[in-house]
Parts: C-alpha cells; structure tokens; sequence
C-alpha cells in the first residue's frame, strides 16, 4: 500500500486513526499500531511480512544475548551477518551472480529474486540498532513485540525516513501527544501529500511522456534535444518531491501520535556545494553511512590518502544502496568525485564566488547526476548527454513544443516550490502574527484551510489517475 | 511557533477538529455501496469489480491491489471529480494544444508498394512495349482465408495517439501492412466468393486527414491518402470486379462543413453523405436529396470517445451535436441482439435523454450483429448487405431509398448468433450487392479485420 492512494487516506488511515484514540494506554496503542503495520506490510508483500518478522526476531535476540554479557563481539559479528547477508541475498545477489557469470560468459544459474518491499530501509534501521546495543548507546529491548514494532512502523517501513533506535526508543514505550502535536502532524502529512500527488505524479507524468513512456535506448535516441532536457529537469522535480513527500507524511503521521522522527529532506536544491546538497538529501542515509561506515573507518581525522579511500567506501555503498546495478555505484561515485574536489580546492573557491555561482553549480552536478540515476545502461547514459549537447536529430519538435507550452506553469511552480521560500514567507507571516491579532487570525485561517485544500486537491487527481482512458472502447 | 500558540489558540484545536470530521465523514461514504458507480458513461467502460478472493491471489498480494483498484476506480462521484481534476490539469500550462498518447499502438509500418502496373482485360501475362512484364488482374480471387499472427490475438481495439487543437480531437492512423494486407485479401476474396452479386468497397478516411491541413499533420501519423490508393490498388489487382469507392476528394471538398464530431472519432452523417453520393454515382443510382427525402432531427450534447481521453488528461473538447436524417419514406427495422433476441427499433432513435457519451447510438441501433431495414415504399425486391464498423451506421440510413431491404452485418457481433458465413447468408437472402464500409483505422484494427476475415470465410 502505498500512503498517496484512496484507499490508504480514506480507509485505512481514517480506522488506524480512530482505534489509536480510542486505546487508553501505551501498550494498547502499540498493539494497534503493530497490527495495522503488520496490515500494511502484507497488503503488499504477503509473504515477505514472514521475513521481516523474522528479522526482527533475530535482531531482537542478538541485542538481547550481547547484553547478557559473553561474547558481545560475536553476537554482533552474527548480526550484522544475518542483516547484510538477507539485503546481500534479496537486493544483490542478483546482481553479483550476473556480473560474475557474465565475467566468464556464462548465463547465472540463480533464478530472478524479487525485492521485498522496503527490505533496504528496514535492515539499515535493525542493523543501527543491534550495533548501537553493542556501543553500549542504548539499552536492549525486553520486548520482541516493541523491536518489530521500531521496523514494521508502517509510517516508515518502506519509504524511510530510516528512524534510529536511541531517536525513538524512550517513544516506543512512552508517548503523549497534544492538539499542537496532531494539528502540525496533519499539516505535514498534507505538505507530504501534495508534494507526492500534486507535483511528484505530474512531473513524472511529463518526464515520461516527453520519452514517449520508455527509457530505451531507442526511446532516447529518437527524441529531440528539447524533450531530452525538460523531461530531465521533470524528473528531477518528481524524484525529490516524491521521496521528500514520502518523509513528510511519514514525519506527519508519526507527530499524531507522539513520535518525532528527525527530518529527512532539508530544500536540498537550494544547497550551494555538493556536500551541503548531501546534508540535506535523504540526510537519514547519510547519517547512518556516516555513524557506522565513516566513522567506524577513520572518517576524516587521518591520512589525505586513507581518507580518500574511506570517503570512496562511504559513496559507491551509497550508490549501491539506490539499487542493484552499475549505475547506482557510478552515480555514488560521481559524487565522490566533486566533493573530493571541494575538499580539495573547489570548496574554497566557491566560498569566493558569488553564491548564485555555487548554486548554479550545485543544479548542474545535481541535474546529471539524475541521467546516471535514471537510465540503468551506459550507452543510454551517453545517447542523452550527447542528445542533449546537439547529438539528436531535432533541436525541438512540434510535440515537445506542445508538451512544454502545456506545462508551461507546472515546471516553474515546482521549481519555486522546492525552495525554502514557502518556509521563510511561513516565518514571515508568524513573526507578523506576534504583532497583530488580525493578522494573527487571517494567518490561522490559512493555516486551517491550506491542508483541507491540498487534501481536496490530491483526492480529486488520485480519483483521475484511477481512470485509463485508453482501455477496451466499442468502436 | 512560540509567538504563533499565544496569537492563535484556536487553529490547532480547531484543524485536528475539522480534520478529524473530513476523514470521519469521508470513511463512512466510501462505504456505501450504492454511492460507487459502477459503469462510466463518459469512457463508455465497466468499472473495476471488487475482486475474488482465492489463494493465489491473496499469497501473491493481487488481492490487495485489486482492492485498491476498485476502491479508487467506483471512487463516489467519481465522474465528477475526474472532471474537476482535468480543469486543475488545465491549470499547469496552456493547453490549447496537445497531444494524448495511447501506449496500444506501436509505429506505423510503411505504406507497402503499389501492385505493378494493370490491365483490366483477362488473359495471360503480357510483356509490354517497354518489354516490362504486365501483370493482369483477375476477377477470381483465388487465394486462401487469411489468418492473422499470432501476436494479433488478445489485443483489443483502442484509440490511438490524439492531438488536441482548439476544442477538437484528432486520432492519429498508423498504416499496419499485415493488417492491411489482410484486408486486401478478405476483400479481393469476398469478391470471388459472392458470386453474380456486386461486391463495392468503401474506406473512409478519418478527420485527422480530412479536417486538418497537411503542414499541421501530426508528425508519425501515415498518410491515408496513400494508404488508400494502396487498399484501391491492391483490391483491384486481386480481383478487378470489386467496385472500390473512395470518397476521401468528396470529403476534402467538404472540410469547412461539419463532417466529423470535435469529440468523437466518427464522422457524422453530413459527412456520410458525401460518401453516399460516391457511392451512388459508382453504383449508378440516382442520388436522393437531403432536405427531400429526409427529416433533420438534432440531439446536442454530444461527447463521444475523444472526450474521456482528453479530459484525462486536462484538455476541454468541444461538445458536439449528432444531425440524424430520418427516411420520410415507410422505413421500418428490426435488429437481432448479441443475445439472439429480436427487436422492433427505429432507424434513427430519439437519444435526447441518453448519456452524453451515447448520442452516436441514434443510428440503426448501434452496432448490432444484424439488423434488416424495410423500405415499404418500394414495391420492386431489391436488396443489399452493409458489412461496416460503427462509420456504417450513419451511412445506412441513405441507402434505404434505392433498396427495399438493407441488411446490416457488423463483423464483430455477426457469428456471435448466427453460424453462417457471408456468402452463405447472401446466397439465402439472394441480395444483390455487397457493400464493405469501414473507416480507415478499421483496416489495422486487430479485432474487425479478424472478424472480416473470419465472416467471410
């Protein structure tokens, strides 16, 4: 199930909402809230709901035998090997075994495996958690029902953000909420909402129909240089304003019952270096290669060249962890390259320059970045850059004329939409409320209308995308 | 958020309130059962059924997304907001223009070769002048039933690319040369098969060639004027008595007069008209006159196939209004249902208070697998058989004026009741003509040409 459906906003959320309120008591809800995650998970992955149980239960015992004292190292060593070795087995193997067969001309012997859903925010979050019992930064949970809770939490068991323990442990098993808590919970999930169904559907409607619906080879080579632009510059709307959509609704649900997830997206398009841009973007991931991989390996505090290494480390499993194929690693990688560069000299320089220059910058790493994203091949790679550099056939064609004139707004508004300055003419008109009660009262009524309008609005085109017009029609 | 708490106490508890009565109200609604549609007038299709249960299904998790199809597809009031979100679509650029893909068509094959050049006399291949080999036409089509590929089955039919202009739709044609090529032989075929009875052909080009200049064609879209030299010439040089009719430079005469719908793929029956006439000097009659022979009756409101599609997708069409001639003469008709049932029907039925999406089914019934029409007022036996698509159906009522019986056959329907083939039943009604209509996409539509083919026999 995913949170941007009809069925998600109006049945199972409305019911989760009221048997939440309607348990009195701490371990009351925690049932509800592990029965309804338990619901979610199986309305998609019905069996793989069997592995995610299980992993919990490991990751619970493996906590639970370290405190006990003994070998707290092995217990460890064991965990990390049942929690890597099933996102190894489910996410990589795949993948390991084609390139490995494919080295010696040979056809892999193992069958397609199927990617449970979530199995990569789910682990990470598992795996931070038996190696933060280990550091001894938090204690083992009594209770398996409370660790599968932590992993199954339907608000971020399979988009993120990737919650720690230590954040949400004392949460877990004590928790009050307050009509502000609710009430800017159900704002943010509504931001979240509208960022996913207003903005996220429709830029991906247009990146995909300026390729035709395909990311072939063919698809690419065939089209013109202008529909190889737009369509990039929609997809990378839609891709920050689905995944950052995701995280607020996740953080909006978890604010409406107590919990407070760290924030996951931070206006990264408006960062002025690549490093800035990675302390905002999908930070719950950065931050844990940093806790446990960075870190663990010398982070910064060592040799240039020992650096280098750690930091190559830290982004080829950052470009792994997207997917399991080569251009995620090149697309980690080509990550590493410029900040290798700003630390080098680049930071520096842009420190000088105006900051629009660092910007501009930022947007063109940024933009190319999506292509290696985007396109799994590296020939398809290529045909797009150079297509885009004059290598297609037509410079624009009509239907690219058409498809731009049509979403002449939508681009633009998308753009402007994910930069902070909703944020800062938000903090405007709350500074301006302190010093007037009409204003104070206008300002309020905007608030309450606002998500009504953007829950209107997202169920009214949720309700249009249910509708395919191209099917079985009597002629 | 300090300052925001002392100045307005009332928003939170008043926005969880409200909230909390929006998805209260909203999660009881979307339980009534009878507030879910279940059909949609506008994209003339059933909606998603809820579906079964069976262990496959839950195990595999499709359950689950058959629900959520179905709670979003019969989503109460529905066409309503389906037609509100296509205004807030309207809103994310201008959208005077556009273009609506379809994902069911692949590219257009190119228009194959014309046959070499003909003769119409009979006899033995004959090397000419130039010393070029002259290839003759027969009148006997002797080749085998043609039999579609494999991958043909299991598609349906569908709409193809449309490009939006001004309040008005355009469906692209893409030429398909086995499906072409299938045509051409069922034709030249059923021309051999009928005997002593006339066989005519006439394929009518679609408004995305007739309404729209060349310099605005839509680029992949096959040029219909060659594709129907090509059906022409192909059908003549397999089998020379097929009379062939195209009427596509009496309908470019037209264009500046309302010959196609804005919002549906058809033409209408000023536009049928036209064709007849062609039809009529072909076939030697001596044409009737519109405002004679006829009464005009209107039925405005029309929104047909094109609208559903461009709404989805943000565009407004214009609505249209279907123009219905009805017979003067003594016209009656009966049709035989999909079920076998007989029914009494008028030629032209008043649609008035049907569905938007509906209005086109004034004529002859709609689609029907047979329907005879009797013209009383003609005395002398005369009769013809209409093999068409649904073009057909504004096109038949003008041929009741020379026939006194017309039967309509609809290859689609025609053998889901009766266990004949067209020859068959031709031989036992003993009529004499066979008229093929169809409009142009017809020809590489994976499911009519079948059914021709298979009617044919």
């Amino acid at each position: 199930m995913v949170f941007s459906s009809l069925f998600f906003l109006y049945a199972f959320l409305p019911l989760n909402l009221l048997l939440y309120k309607l348990a009195k008591t701490t371990p009351v809800r925690n049932a509800v809230l592990l029965v309804f995650s338990l619901v979610f998970y199986a309305w998609g992955e019905p069996v793989y709901m069997l592995l995610l149980i299980g992993m919990a239960f490991f990751d619970w015992l493996f906590a639970r035998l370290m405190e006990r004292g003994g070998n707290r190292k092995l217990w460890l060593v064991l965990a990390v090997i049942v929690n890597i070795g099933t996102i190894g087995v489910f996410k990589y193997l795949n993948f390991l075994a084609d390139n490995l067969c494919g080295l010696f001309g040979a056809v892999s012997p193992i069958p397609a495996i199927a990617l449970p859903i979530g199995i990569s925010f789910y682990t990470f979050q598992l795996l931070s958690y038996v190696i933060d019992v280990y550091r001894g930064e938090v204690k083992a949970q009594k209770k398996y029902t409370t660790v599968l809770l932590y992993a199954s939490l339907f608000h971020q068991c399979i988009a993120g953000p990737i919650v720690r323990y230590q954040d949400v442990e004392n949460e877990l098993t004590c928790r009050r909420v307050d009509f502000a808590d609710v009430s800017e919970g159900i704002r943010r999930f509504c931001i979240g909402l509208g960022k996913k169904v207003f903005f996220a559907n429709t830029c991906g409607n247009l990146a995909d129909s300026l390729l035709g619906g395909k990311l072939t080879l063919e698809a690419v080579q065939s089209a013109d240089s202008a529909a190889l632009w737009v369509s990039m510059l929609a997809y990378m709307m839609q891709i920050y304003f689905d995944f950052s959509g995701y995280s607020d609704m996740a953080i909006g649900m978890g604010r409406m019952m107590g919990f407070h997830y760290l924030e996951n997206f931070n206006y990264p398009y408006a960062a002025h270096s690549v490093q800035d841009f990675w302390r905002r973007w999908h930070m719950s991931l950065s931050s844990f290669f940093r806790d446990y991989v960075y870190i663990p390996l010398g982070g910064s505090r060592c040799s240039f060249g020992r650096w280098l290494f750690n930091t190559l480390v830290v982004w080829a499993l950052t470009g792994l962890w997207h997917g399991a194929s080569w251009n995620f690693v090149l697309w980690g990688l080509f990550f590493f390259v410029f900040l290798v560069l700003e630390k080098l000299f680049l930071g520096k320089l842009l420190q000088k320059l105006p900051k629009v220059i660092g910007h501009l910058y930022l947007w063109i790493v940024v933009f190319f970045g999506w292509v290696l994203f985007r396109f799994s091949d590296l020939q398809t790679v290529w045909a797009v850059i150079s297509g885009m550099f004059g290598g297609a056939a037509e410079a624009i064609t009509k239907a690219t004329e058409l498809a731009i004139r049509n979403n002449l707004f939508l681009l633009p508004l998308a753009i402007v939409a994910s930069t902070p300055l909703f944020k800062w003419l938000s903090h405007k008109m709350d500074v301006a409320s302190g010093n007037s009660k009409v204003i104070a009262n206008i300002w309020a009524v905007v608030q309450l209308i606002w998500p009504v309008v953007i829950l209107a609005v997202s169920t009214v085109l949720l309700v249009g995308d249910s509708y395919n017009p191209f099917l079985y029609f009597q002629f | 958020m300090a300052t925001e708490k002392k100045n307005a106490r009332w928003l939170h508890p008043v926005r969880v309130l409200l909230m909390a009565v929006i998805l209260g109200v909203m999660a009881i609604v979307v339980w009534i059962l009878p507030l879910r549609p279940t059909v949609s007038e506008v994209e003339k299709r059933e909606l998603a059924k809820f579906p079964a249960l069976t262990a496959e299904a839950l195990f595999s998790g499709s359950f689950f997304d058959d629900i959520n199809t179905w709670f979003a597809d019969t989503f109460p009031g529905r066409e309503a907001l389906v037609s509100f979100g296509s205004d807030i679509k309207g809103l994310f650029g201008l959208r005077g223009q556009g273009i609506v893909q379809s994902d069911q068509y692949g590219d257009a094959d190119s228009i194959g070769t014309l046959p070499p050049s003909t003769t119409t006399t009979s006899g033995s291949n004959t090397t000419g002048v130039d010393g070029s080999t002259t290839v003759t036409t027969t009148t006997t089509y002797g080749g085998p039933k043609w039999e579609p590929d494999e991958d043909l089955k299991g598609q349906h039919e569908a709409l193809d690319n449309i490009m939006i202009d001004g309040g008005t739709a355009y469906e692209y044609y893409h030429f398909s040369q086995s499906l072409a090529d299938g045509y051409v032989q069922t034709i030249a075929r059923a021309g051999s098969l009928l005997k002593d009875i006339q066989v005519y052909n006439l394929i009518v080009p679609t408004s995305v060639d007739i309404m729209l200049p060349a310099d605005q064609q839509p680029a992949g879209v096959s040029s219909q004027k060659d594709a129907l030299e090509y059906f022409s010439a192909w059908i003549t040089h397999y089998n020379s008595s097929v009379k062939v009719i195209n009427p596509r430079e009496a309908l470019l005469a037209h264009n500046k007069e309302y010959i196609y719908f804005h919002s549906d793929h058809h033409w209408t029956a000023l536009g049928a008209y036209y064709a007849y006439l062609e039809f009529a000097k072909t076939a030697g009659l001596e044409p009737v006159m519109l405002d004679e022979a006829f009464e005009t009756v209107e039925f405005d409101g029309f929104r047909g196939t094109f609208y559903a599609s461009a709404q989805a997708a943000g565009y407004r069409l214009s609505d249209d209004t279907v123009y219905a001639y009805e017979p003067k003469d003594d016209v009656s008709m009966e049709f035989v249902q999909n079920d076998g049932q007989t029914l009494a029907w008028p030629v032209i039925m008043d649609v008035s208070d049907w569905a938007a999406s509906s209005k086109y089914n004034c004529f002859i019934g709609g689609d029907q697998p047979l329907a005879t029409i009797v013209n009383e007022s003609i005395e002398e036996e005369s009769s013809i058989i209409v093999v068409k698509d649904s073009y057909g159906n504004a096109f038949t009522p003008f041929l009741t004026a020379h026939y006194r019986t017309v039967y309509v056959v609809d290859p689609r329907h025609f053998n889901d009741v009766f266990d004949q083939t067209l020859p068959e039943f031709a031989q036992e009604k003993g009529v004499d003509a066979v008229l093929f209509l169809n409009n142009i996409g017809a020809t590489r539509n994976p499911i009519v040409v079948p059914a021709l083919s298979d009617l044919v026999g």
